[in-house]
């Protein structure tokens, strides 16, 4: 196998017009990268803002019509523009070398799928210069997103964005599944797929089954804003506020899975490959993702526990229930670091601190589950804190890991292993001291959503210290963005395959050719490569179990 | 470059957090332990709930503690030395392993949610007769606590037949969003009595909330809602809306102050006597008196 990285690099060279037209999937992997990037500076400095603006009480530098549009639309760019497309782009990129295709299996489809996504960014936006944005929080709960109460462009400039993002969701996600049932190479199994595989599969089925909800509650929302309806708005006889909660919340919980089991399924290449071991329980870990796609679909009416509107014991029992799962992995990763030969690469530090970080967010999802204390912390800072462990420690931690390791693979060359690790230090640090002291500003009740407080409630101190941590990640993204720069601009070279990897994107160049593959490995187990590298080695060596 | 980076990184880290532990201590100043723990519970529901969160809090404490320490060591034991290149034994699963790790979960949590389930029924238990019942109408962006005397619903005190026989607290906005010289509205309630609280939106969705009592509760126009509570400890806690509501959420604050039965009923009957001067008409829920003294001047 001839290591053929400049031959391809060549195309990637080519011009704008190339980029605007490809339905290579790699290509489109790589443009999902960019824009979700550039969203996530975006977002980030809106939650800047936020930061800023609490961390005194007093209001220094804006009005509350401001700081609301601050922390709804950072929240919503975070959730729909940067995590979302962010694992969706890895999944362009990965699923269809990970399982020996060409391309993915709607290549245009695919194309509009992206294209539709830097739109919507830029519809939502537009809310800013046209009066402004939405600013009724992400999760837009009527009466207060209707007409009366929200005026202004802005919040129907939100729904028509984000139900592009859903239609582009909804595309991919058929996309997905298809390629993946389809067009797997000669050998593999279902159950020789890489984990990535089927966490991608089964989020492409959360996504089919929960975004076209979301997308007609967003529909009706707009009727109700501009045509006269009474889905949820109050005002009229027949609406119900509590009905855009539940539809909301449809799909909206299963949207968290689809915001983590990609991140898990990176996590679950990068540790086996450091560890210089096998996925601890492959079928374990692949039964329990199907169980959380399952589960996660009976659960939604956690987020309302304090309605009154909704049978309590159901789903905090429920609720209780598919937390297992998620215990399941954290124990099938941490068995998989024991006995290890683990390499500590920025890919590996980033996938260990998901580890530490995401079982924070698991633990104080449990304290949630339970109905009581859910009457206690439901919209205090304690949810900042959970949604933040979870989505910030766990998918985020885990985007990073993502890109660290398949860096090499997408661009030929490797990122700078030394500023990757002040990167990880910086964001690891100032992410504790940003979200933990929000679980202690949530049980002594301060409340989400405000944009100044008392100064005499006792939060201030851990104000400042979260806007201190948050200005620390904003420091430590710094040396990453400067290490894109420069590895753009000639990075060490990476090779074929930098890390030793196990899955079949290591069988072809850095970065591979059109149509991926001049020729595959036998696929003979969930590990292709590996059992390629060390096809000569004693068999004991190898053997399962 | 590997070595003095890594160098490097560990320099950045400890800096970092150097800097901000002198920032932390240095700037001191309503932080104490006491944040670390919800607050005392001043109801009897709130002390079942403060209870549950206890129990929840130390199986958190003792799984955080366990796979933290799992992780931690697996990563200081394992690292691979400078130099070894054999292969770690290649270990797929191990079925035992993998069912005491499912099964064990399992039992913790179904053995959390019975409990949690049993606290639920203590707090949210109702007696039909409550000794005080209290109307509470939220809208954007105030509160008022409406008092009717024995056979009046509270939704009736605007009637002219009823004239001077309610109580009304009505919240007002501070002045020009300043805090400082300005008193949330307060909410009498008896101790060690059940007190019963309709809850009624006019606008958007509001929600009720006293970190003392452990308790909060949405207030969804169209649905409105019957908490009870029994308030057990003497003082005035503060409350505060948690569900956003629009632009002056953050004022939304209340107090909720409880006090002896005797002093309970001179507040009422105070309030019954009407005022030497005329008074202004009070503020209309929805009307024009929502829309706030700016605070959004610069
Ligand atoms: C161990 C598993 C988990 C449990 C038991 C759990 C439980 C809960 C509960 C009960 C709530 C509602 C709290 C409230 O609003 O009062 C909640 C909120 C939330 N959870 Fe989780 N959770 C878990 C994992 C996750 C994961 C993996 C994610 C995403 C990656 C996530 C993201 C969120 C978000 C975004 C919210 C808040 C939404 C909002 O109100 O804005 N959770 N969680
Ligand atoms: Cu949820
Ligand atoms: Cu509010």
């Amino acid at each position: 196998m001839a290591t053929t990285a400049l031959r391809p690099a060549a195309t990637y060279r080519t011009g704008l017009y190339e980029w605007l037209t490809t339905t290579d999937h790699k290509k489109i992997g790589i443009l999902y990268t960019f824009n979700s990037l550039i969203l996530f500076l975006v977002g980030g400095i809106f939650a800047l803002a936020v930061r800023t603006e609490l961390a005194q009480p007093g209001l220094q530098f804006m009005t509350e019509a401001t700081y609301n549009q601050m922390f709804t639309m950072h929240a919503s760019v975070m959730i729909f523009w940067v995590v979302i497309p962010f694992l969706a782009g890895f999944g362009n990129y990965l699923v269809p070398l990970m399982i020996g295709a060409p391309d993915m299996a709607f290549p245009r489809i695919n194309a509009l799928s992206f294209w539709l996504l830097p739109l919507s960014a830029v519809i939502a936006l537009m809310g800013f210069p046209l009066g402004g944005a939405a600013a009724e929080g992400w999760t837009s709960y009527s009466p207060l997103a209707q007409a009366k109460f929200s005026t202004g462009p802005g919040t129907d400039l939100w729904i028509v964005a984000l139900t592009l993002v859903g239609t582009s969701s909804i595309l991919g996600a058929i996309n997905f599944l298809v390629t993946i049932f389809k067009m797997r190479a000669p050998g593999m199994t279902l159950f020789r797929m890489p984990v990535f595989v089927w966490t991608t599969m089964v989020t492409s089925v959360l996504v089919l089954m929960g975004t076209p909800v979301l997308t007609s509650a967003l529909i009706m929302l707009y009727i109700d804003r501009n045509l006269g309806g009474s889905f949820f708005n109050t005002a009229l006889a027949g609406g119900n506020a509590i009905l855009w909660e539940n539809v909301f919340w449809f799909y909206s919980h299963p949207a968290v899975y689809i915001m983590i089991l990609p991140a898990m399924g990176i996590v679950s290449e990068v540790i086996p490959t450091f560890s210089r071991k096998p996925l601890f329980g492959y079928k374990a870990f692949v039964f329990a993702t199907a169980g959380i796609g399952a589960l996660g679909f009976s659960v939604w009416a956690h987020h309302m526990f304090t309605t009154g509107s909704v049978y309590l014991p159901f789903f905090s029992l429920m609720t209780f229930l598919i937390a297992v799962p998620t215990g399941v992995k954290m124990f099938n990763w941490v068995a998989t670091l024991f006995r290890g030969k683990i390499r500590f690469t920025t890919a590996m530090l980033f996938a260990v601190g998901f580890l530490s970080l995401f079982l924070i967010g698991g633990i104080n999802g449990a304290f949630l589950a339970a109905v009581p204390v859910d009457y206690q912390v439901h919209a205090t800072y304690f949810i900042v804190a959970h949604i933040h462990y979870v989505l910030f420690g766990g998918s985020i931690m885990g985007i990073f890991a993502g890109l660290y390791y398949w860096w090499p693979k997408m661009f030929g060359r490797k990122l700078n292993e030394g500023l990757g690790k002040i990167h990880f230090v910086g964001i690891f640090i100032g992410m504790n001291l940003t979200f933990f002291p929000m679980h202690l500003l949530g049980i002594s009740g301060m409340p989400r959503r405000i944009a100044d407080y008392s100064a005499t409630a006792g939060w201030n101190d851990l104000n400042l210290l979260a806007t201190i941590g948050g200005f620390t990640i904003a420091a430590a993204m710094l040396p990453f963005l400067w290490n894109i720069f420069v590895t753009l601009r000639g990075g060490e070279p990476a090779g074929d395959d930098p890390w030793e990897g196990n899955t079949l994107e290591w069988a072809t160049s850095s970065p591979p050719p059109p149509y991926n593959f001049d020729h595959l490995p036998p696929i003979r187990s969930e590990r292709p490569v590996f059992d390629q590298r060390h096809a000569n080695d004693a068999p004991a060596l190898t053997a399962g179990h | 470059m590997g070595l003095t980076a890594k160098r490097w990184a560990r320099r950045a880290g400890v800096v970092a957090a150097l800097g901000a532990l002198a920032v932390l201590l240095s700037a001191c100043s309503d932080f104490s332990l006491r944040n670390a723990v919800p607050p005392d519970a001043a109801s009897v529901q709130g002390q079942a709930s403060r209870n549950i969160y206890d129990i929840v809090f130390v199986i958190g404490a003792a799984v955080f503690f366990l796979v933290e320490g799992l992780i931690l060591f697996a990563v200081v034991r394992y690292r691979r030395r400078a130099g070894d290149d054999e292969l770690p034994p290649q270990i797929h699963g191990n079925n035992r392993l993998e069912i005491i790790w499912t099964a064990i979960p399992i039992a913790i949590v179904l053995a959390l949610f019975v409990l949690s389930w049993q606290t639920l029924n203590t707090v949210d238990a109702r007696t039909p007769t409550p000794p005080v019942r209290i109307g509470v109408v939220a809208y954007q962006w105030q509160w008022e606590f409406v008092y009717a005397p024995e056979g009046v619903a509270w939704q009736d005190c605007g009637a002219p037949v009823n004239k001077g026989k309610c109580v009304t607290v009505f919240g007002t906005l501070p002045a020009g969003g300043d805090r400082s010289n300005w008193t949330p509205p307060t909410m009498h309630v008896p101790v060690n009595e059940t007190v019963e609280l309709q809850l009624h939106s006019t606008d958007v969705i509001h929600s009720f909330y006293v970190p003392a009592f452990l308790f909060q509760r949405d207030i969804t126009p169209r649905k409105d809602q019957v908490i009870q509570f029994t308030a057990d400890r003497i003082g005035i806690y503060r409350g505060q809306c948690t569900q956003f509501c629009g632009l002056y959420h953050q004022f939304m604050e209340f107090q909720v102050k409880v006090e002896s039965k005797v002093d309970y009923v001179a507040w009422l009957q105070q309030e019954l006597t009407p005022p030497p001067a005329p008074s202004a008409a009070p503020p209309s829920p929805s009307g024009p008196a929502g829309s706030p003294a700016a605070s959004s001047a610069p």
